[in-house]
């Protein structure tokens, strides 16, 4: 936790991701999705409507929150790979994903 | 010859709970998978992948984690295959290669795994933070807001909290 703090200025997380961190965490309702899901703003699957929860958020693969995430742990980790001496080379964009076949 | 192995990790975000459907908006009902649907998916990964890539040289490995922060055993391991190299290589660039397997290189390794580790559930973190986040800013905004003045977290947070 202390990693994710103001003072460290690389890690530290911003005061909407903290926010959506934290209330994601405690199981709170999310203010800023709730917004969302007075107003029955669909998602950009078009199937569903947003929920104050999250859930459907967390489960859906065809926004672009869910790459960029996706993306983003993939960058880690082959940094940590590289740090380790290995030649990595990262694929952002395949041809077919799981998305498709989990639906 | 060239004994270069190749390693492909397929890297997967998967929702710890169970729901999704049509009914109720597509929303959750509240159960959540244990700590074996991480390790179903995996074994459904591997089922898929795993022969195709060992067909022309390649070893494939799932690397599979929650939006809870579970990490799934195969993934863990591939961790622990690193700790251990990034362990070997301050050793030996120390020059204390004799060391190599005392229990000074064991908690060495130790503390690099739980790094690593750590290191891996802060990122899981953010990228559920960020998957939340984006997705929110990236949908039109709700109807009552002027069409075509994009809202600001600010706002968002005001008006949501005022429901």
């Amino acid at each position: 936790m202390a990693d994710m703090s103001a003072q460290r200025s690389v890690t530290r997380f911003n005061l909407d991701l903290w926010i959506s961190f934290f209330c994601r965490s405690m199981g709170t309702p999310i203010l800023m999705l709730q917004a969302h899901a007075e107003a029955r703003t669909m998602c950009s699957c078009k199937n569903f409507s947003l929920d104050p929860q999250s859930n459907h958020v967390l489960a859906c693969k065809k926004h672009i929150g869910a790459t960029r995430g996706h993306n983003h742990v993939m960058d880690v980790l082959a940094q940590l790979a590289r740090n380790t001496g290995y030649s990595v080379r990262v694929n952002h964009k395949v041809s077919t994903t799981a998305a498709a076949s989990n639906n | 010859m060239d004994l270069t192995t190749y390693l492909v990790i397929d890297f997967w975000i998967c929702c710890d709970h169970i729901g999704n459907s049509t009914v109720n908006n597509g929303h959750l009902n509240g159960k959540m998978h244990t700590n074996d649907h991480l390790h179903a998916r995996a074994g459904a990964k591997n089922s898929k992948y795993k022969e195709d890539y060992a067909a022309v040289g390649t070893v494939f490995a799932p690397a599979i984690v929650s939006v809870a922060g579970q990490i799934c055993p195969e993934f863990l391991r591939l961790l622990w295959v690193l700790a251990d190299n990034q362990t070997h290589n301050y050793y030996a660039l120390i020059g204390a290669e004799e060391e190599i397997g005392s229990e000074a290189f064991t908690r060495s390794r130790a503390r690099t795994f739980n790094f690593n580790k750590t290191t891996i559930g802060k990122v899981i973190a953010y990228a559920t933070a960020t998957r939340l986040h984006l997705c929110m800013h990236s949908t039109a905004p709700p109807s009552r807001r002027q069409p075509g003045r994009p809202i600001s977290s600010a706002e968002c947070l005001m008006h949501g909290a005022s429901y």
